[in-house]
């Protein structure tokens, strides 16, 4: 209790202040998308929770995206609205596919969520007078000229991360997720100690699918431009993919994937053919060595730590005490 | 006594196979009430049907009174109706304690909002439900491994701690499948005196084995199946000397035997 009231603030100046030590426009665009990354990948490790890996994950972030811009751009109204519809329309289509796909399990969902997606983007694609096709939808207007700069759009995305997340963090963290956990580690004894399974899974698939329409939202009306192809398989994989990197069984993992997945590919910009090629080495080691994720790295490490150097960690703690 | 479980007529067939065929017996409250028969009497199916877990082709199950045929078992449970299974009966990787915690959901859950809001309600439940835990644990004797992980307990202990989740839901009933199967002859006593701590929190207990000596020990009375029928049924020791329960079991000739 005492070292989280140390950390938490710590944290929260990290990440309100870090942006006043550069004026790097890059790296507050890096900002950025972490904390809209951030949200989808820690909605989908909710599913996850739940004992489903689902590849269709980038279809609810492109509910939420054209959603919320046709609303802005075709009906004129305000961008709170937009944010509305978009999740409402993500929402509403979890809502509707959920009872259907959670009743699969194992591979059979993986694939099944694979092709829910790709439906999805081709409906996208095929419904032009809509949707843009294939071309997608330019100049979307910005949210509010203050938030043209992308330090101010930092904000704007964390206060959505900080929400998003919270919710996904308390949602696991009360009885509710020893619910979602108990389904994961045992379906039928969950069952028969009177969780519904079916129903939280539901739930928690329709929140998650509303978190990814919150971060597609989020995403269209940064880059000002939606197309397809940003919710394609690629992107449904990269965000299972921070989730195994991260380590499957705990939200931080979930998080510190999202850093690493999000970071490693805008430094190796100059290197795009190399890029692929990293990813995988990075993929096939986690797994083979690693199932447990770089959190399970973290956990090691301050173990180690703990154990090499009782006394000294000792004195540092009593030191930040007694401060 | 009053009747609490009423089983009518109950069948299931899959197919042109009829594991259950009009399958009916009543358990009264506080009951130990065994189900014995060979490999494919339809004991199991017995139980999946009467737990919800797979639904009658016919007949009917009543839980105090209540019609409650074909309700899928977390329903059942809400009912005071828990079952517990041959394999999967614990959380393997969870605390002893965290596993009973799991198994008081329907005591704690509030609904998701006010779980999510940690309103008094939902915080009440759960304190409630913290101090259900160690009950459980203290009548079963689990307390002493109460931070052990589940599976690292000995095969005969994670038999009773699953029971033991069984219990933490607060039921009426308990139905027990074949919980003494590949124990040993001591850790086949602990279950016995387990399902009697079961009885005497005021739960009944139907319990289905092929171990003819662990269900004579433990049952009030017993119910024989072969084939999806009901074939004797009555006090331990009559039935155990019936004459077409010797035969399911052994074979004509020593049926003939038993008679001279």
């Amino acid at each position: 209790m005492t070292r989280a009231r140390i950390i938490a603030p710590l944290c929260a100046a990290a990440l309100l202040g870090w942006p006043w030590l550069t004026d790097d426009k890059f790296l507050h665009h890096v900002g950025v998308l972490i904390c809209i990354t951030a949200i989808a990948a820690a909605s989908l490790h909710l599913i996850i929770r739940t004992g489903h890996v689902s590849l269709g994950h980038a279809a609810f972030m492109a509910l939420g995206a054209y959603g919320s811009v046709l609303t802005v751009m075709g009906l004129g109204l305000p961008w709170p609205a937009g944010f509305v519809v978009g999740t409402a329309a993500a929402a509403a289509l979890a809502a509707i596919a959920g009872p259907i796909l959670l009743r699969l399990t194992g591979k059979y969902f993986v694939l099944v969520t694979f092709l829910f997606g790709e439906v999805v983007r081709m409906a996208i694609v095929e419904n032009a007078w809509l949707t843009g096709g294939s071309n997608g939808i330019f100049d979307v207007p910005p949210l509010n000229p203050a938030l043209l700069s992308n330090r101010a759009y930092y904000y704007f995305a964390l206060l959505f991360a900080v929400f998003g997340v919270g919710l996904c963090a308390r949602l696991l963290g009360c009885e509710y997720g020893r619910a979602i956990d108990s389904i994961r580690e045992g379906e039928r004894l969950a069952e028969c100690s009177g969780v519904p399974v079916i129903r939280v899974k539901v739930t928690v698939f329709i929140i998650a699918c509303a978190l990814a329409g919150v971060a597609g939202a989020l995403q269209a009306h940064y880059i000002r431009y939606v197309g397809p192809e940003s919710y394609s398989i690629v992107q449904s994989l990269n965000l299972v993919v921070m989730n195994v990197i991260g380590g499957m069984a705990s939200l931080p993992g979930a998080l510190l994937g999202t850093v690493f997945m999000v970071t490693l590919p805008e430094l190796l910009r100059g290197y795009v053919n190399l890029q692929q090629v990293i990813f995988g080495a990075i993929l096939f080691a986690t797994m083979a060595f690693n199932p447990g994720g770089l959190i399970e790295v973290f956990h090691r490490l301050r173990a180690w730590l703990r154990a090499a150097k009782p006394n000294a960690i000792g004195g540092v703690s009593s030191t930040v005490r007694g401060s | 006594m009053t009747v609490l479980l009423t089983v009518e007529r109950l069948s299931k067939r899959f197919g042109g196979v009829e594991a259950l065929a009009e399958l009916s017996f009543e358990v009264a409250e506080t009951e130990i009430f065994g189900i014995i028969g060979p490999n494919g009497a339809g004991k199991t199916t017995a139980v999946n049907v009467i737990s919800g877990v797979t639904r009658p082709s016919g007949g009917m199950v009543r839980l105090a009174g209540k019609d409650v045929t074909g309700l899928a078992p977390h329903v059942l449970v809400e009912n005071g109706l828990v079952r517990t299974f041959q394999a999967t009966t614990v959380y393997a990787a969870q605390t002893v304690r965290e596993n009973l915690r799991r198994g008081t959901y329907r005591q704690i859950y509030a609904g998701l909002l006010p779980s999510l809001f940690g309103t008094s309600a939902a915080r009440a439940a759960r304190s409630r439900s913290d101090r259900y835990v160690e009950d459980v644990m203290h009548w079963l004797d689990l307390t002493r491994v109460a931070d052990q992980v589940a599976m690292n307990l000995p095969y005969g202990f994670q038999k009773v701690l699953g029971m033991a989740i069984g219990l933490a839901a607060s039921p009426r009933l308990i139905l027990l499948d074949e919980p003494a199967a590949g124990l040993s002859a001591q850790e086949t006593d602990h279950v016995r005196d387990t399902v009697r701590l079961l009885r005497a929190r005021g739960i009944a207990v139907v319990v289905i084995d092929h171990n003819m000596r662990f269900i004579s020990d433990l049952c009030d009375r017993v119910l024989v199946m072969a084939q999806g029928r009901e074939l004797a049924r009555g006090l331990p020791h009559e039935v155990l000397r019936n004459e077409a329960v010797i035969e399911a079991y052994l074979g004509k000739h020593y049926a003939k035997q038993a008679r001279h």
